[in-house]
């Protein structure tokens, strides 16, 4: 009993830091109280008042309103990093773990290298091929994305193949393509939900140190991580243009490691 | 004073709602060196009514009454401290599927060991010994090799072997063996009843075997309750329940058994 | 009667340890049409392997040959637990084999399957239902219906009785005999229980460390056995099962 109500905590706590964090993101598609690029050198540094309930930058924008953009930014990114990663995950793990072979020896090992290789060291190679931007941090991101979750993905899929039921659906004569799709794939979602929602995570980490390294949006668009960079200069004057972006990216982490860590002892 | 009383004991698990009960009021009285046996089909409460016994079924959602009463005391309302002291030195548990009842990770002796480490100060080479002249009682061949491998890298049969081995280095008053051959040959289910017989024999350790295999408690066992549904539904000398049963599932149970070829109509 | 399987020469190799080792060396035998074979050994005696190496489930380190008289046949394991999808309905599955040949349309497919529940002795609810939501009797019930299907000719069930209860072991025993009289198809039935394998069985293969040892009459093999590991287990099986 004890578990289960911890359990509804994390759940709970998680939902409702998640719900602000979603709350935010839709206020930086539909409206932001300043334009978030705006620049207003009279109200520079100001701070948090109820007019600029975040207080402004050095540039004099709307901390708050630039958050709100930010936070879209970051959502955006991670979601395509994590779709780019899933996606290619799943038909190189299935593919690797299905057949085995010479298939499997040769991704998985490119895999590894590709694993072994630190992913902000790839993003940049990518990222110095392609230039910067947004486009190329998400592609940069999501090729780092793909190995490990092609890997957790061939280990299911290794150990679904072997099952009874497979061979019995083999002994059906059913073709390759009917076993993965209808037999192997629907029993990978446990599998797939937690890693979806961890890599989520590790991708709005990932953005936020991309674009404070300023491998990510440019300015003066604005990213969570671009206004910690940016707010490194004023750090021990106006705390706060470093205090409120940092703090949005904590909730943002914590809301989904709770969500997360509760959903996947449910299922 | 019998060494193991069991008086009225209900199981009852709560679930969000509703309230299932698992065990209705089961009695059993085992002796010194008794061997008794309960059996029935999967879901009728045999398994619980052990674990319960073996003071295993601390779920908080699970609530047990009556009394369990072990050489005077209530192991229900013994504080934890006293428990474990019970569950080391007087009560040791065997299960059903010894891979999962073993560490994988983790060789075979030192399992064996691990009840005297947690129960009793002793140097390495005593425990090692001690192990060891487990592993041989358990009739195991090359008992050095088997304290130095890995589970997996023994067969069922011999993997269960250490199971008991691991359960018999305290020298308990009581074994319980929950369906310790069903997942094993029948050939090798014949070997670890001989084994538990034996146990019986020469150390006086009372058994309570717990199985769905009726012909099995008959070969091991003096006493047995049959458990359907949670109840007991007929218990007594196993020679007269197997030769004359009273109730229709006592008999089904009886004639679902294979018959052996080599014993035609007895 | 014609054989609907020979197996001439057959060996499975592994790499055990990089050391070769055969699972199944050197077997011969031929399954007739509609009989009961029974192949019994202790765990580990390469069964499982021979009847997957049969079933071309197997194949890295197969020899020898296998020939197959009837079309597609088919296979119930020991654990009923894995041998359904977790994720996808009893009637689903049930589907499953007319689907993939897909000469049916679905009213035709759902009348199928009712036919073969009633076969199976299991109620139409069931369809609806999860494989986790079935008991252990009920789940192997559905594999043999499953395997029957295709209305193959020749099973194979691998000790499809040995994770169950023995009251629940006897039912399905009793389903089998009965759909392989109404059915006329034949089985190899592996077992490690030479009681079961004498209460089912026309014939009977004993295995050991990947050889077939004796293979004849239930009558020959359990009451005048030659090879000396047939002795030893008939000898163990009087002095130990009991009745």
């Amino acid at each position: 009993m004890d578990k289960t109500k911890t359990r509804n905590v994390k759940f709970i706590l998680g939902l409702t830091l998640t719900g602000i964090i979603l709350v935010m993101m839709i206020a930086g598609i539909v409206h932001t109280p300043y334009d978030p690029m705006a620049m207003d050198l009279s109200a520079k540094l100001e701070g948090v008042s109820f007019k600029h309930i975040m207080g402004c930058d050095n540039f004099g924008r709307d901390i708050f309103s630039r958050v709100l953009v930010g936070v879209r930014e970051t959502m955006f990114v991670a979601a395509a990093v994590v779709f780019i990663g899933t996606f290619v995950g799943i038909i190189i793990g299935t593919v690797t773990g299905y057949f085995g072979g010479w298939v499997d020896e040769i991704l998985m090992r490119f895999n590894d290298a590709v694993l072994a290789f630190p992913s902000v060291l790839l993003a940049l190679l990518v990222i110095g091929i392609m230039g910067g931007g947004t486009k190329a941090l998400i592609i940069a991101l999501g090729i780092a994305f793909v190995p490990s979750f092609a890997r957790i993905i061939r280990g299911e899929v290794l150990r679904i193949r072997n099952l009874d039921y497979i061979q019995c659906v083999r002994l059906y004569g059913a073709s390759h393509l009917r076993i993965i799709v209808v037999h192997i794939l629907p029993n990978l979602r446990t599998v797939l939900l937690s890693s979806v929602l961890i890599g989520f995570n590790n991708a709005v980490l990932a953005e936020a140190g991309m674009s404070y390294l300023g491998m990510g949006a440019q300015p003066p668009y604005p990213s969570l991580g671009l206004m910690l960079s940016e707010a490194q200069g004023v750090i021990y004057s106006n705390p706060w243009n470093a205090v409120f972006p940092g703090l949005v990216i904590v909730i943002m982490i914590l809301g989904f490691s709770l969500l997360s860590d509760s959903l996947e002892k449910k299922t | 004073m019998s060494m193991l009383k069991v008086e009225d004991l209900c199981i009852k698990v709560h679930d969000k709602k509703t309230t299932d009960t698992l065990v209705y009021d089961v009695d059993l009285t085992m002796e010194k060196g008794d061997i008794l046996g309960i059996v029935g089909e999967s879901g009728s409460g045999k398994t619980m009514t052990a674990l319960a016994i073996a003071g295993l079924l601390s779920r908080h959602d699970m609530e047990k009454s009556g009394h369990i009463t072990f050489e005077g005391i209530n192991l229900l309302e013994v504080p934890r401290k006293v428990l474990r002291k019970i569950q080391g030195n007087e009560i040791s548990m065997v299960f059903q599927e010894p891979l999962n009842s073993l560490n994988p990770l983790k060789k075979v002796g030192w399992q064996v060991e691990e009840s005297l480490r947690v129960h009793t100060v002793m140097d390495k080479s005593e425990m090692k010994e001690r192990a060891i002249q487990a592993l041989r009682d358990v009739e195991l061949d090359n008992p050095e090799a088997v304290y130095n491998s890995y589970p997996h890298e023994l067969s069922g049969g011999m993997r269960q072997r250490a199971m008991i081995a691991a359960a018999m280095i305290i020298q308990p008053k009581l074994l319980i063996a929950d369906e310790p051959t069903t997942a094993l040959d029948v050939t090798i289910q014949a070997e670890i009843v001989e084994l538990l017989k034996r146990i019986n024999r020469e150390r006086g350790t009372a058994i309570l075997f717990i199985s769905h295999d009726l012909s099995l408690v008959n070969s091991l066992c003096e006493r047995v309750l049959v458990m359907q549904n949670g109840y007991v539904v007929e218990s007594g000398i196993c020679e007269d329940i197997f030769n004359n049963p009273q109730m229709d599932y006592t008999k089904k149970l009886i004639n679902a058994i294979p018959k052996n070829p080599f014993f035609k109509e007895a | 009667m014609a054989n609907i399987l020979e197996v001439r020469n057959l060996s499975v190799e592994f790499k055990k340890d990089k050391k070769p080792f055969f699972a199944v060396s050197d077997v011969s035998f031929d399954v007739k049409e509609g009989e009961i074979l029974g192949l019994a050994g202790e765990s580990g005696c390469g069964k499982s392997s021979l009847s997957r190496a049969i079933l071309g489930i197997q194949k890295k380190g197969v020899t020898g040959s296998v020939k197959h008289f009837a079309k597609r046949p088919q296979m119930v394991f020991q654990d009923p637990a894995g041998s359904l999808n977790p994720s996808q309905k009893i009637g689903f599955i049930l589907e499953e084999p007319i689907r993939v040949k897909g000469n049916f349309d679905k009213a035709e497919r759902k009348r199928r399957v009712k036919d073969m529940l009633k076969k199976v002795d299991l109620d139409e609810e069931i369809l609806d239902r999860y494989p986790n939501e079935l008991s252990g009797g009920q789940r192997q019930r559905v594999c043999i219906a499953a395997a029957l299907m295709q209305e193959p000719k020749f099973l194979i069930a691998d000790e499809p009785v040995s994770a169950l209860d023995v009251t629940v072991q006897s039912q399905i025993l009793e389903l089998l005999k009965r759909l392989h009289k109404e059915l006329g198809i034949a089985i190899l039935f592996i077992s490690h229980d030479l009681r079961v394998v004498y209460n089912l069985c026309d014939r009977v293969m004993v295995m050991k460390s990947g050889k077939i040892v004796e293979m004849g009459e239930l009558q020959d093999v359990y009451f005048n056995p030659q090879h000396p590991y047939t002795k030893s287990l008939m000898d163990a099986a009087k002095t130990k099962y009991l009745k």
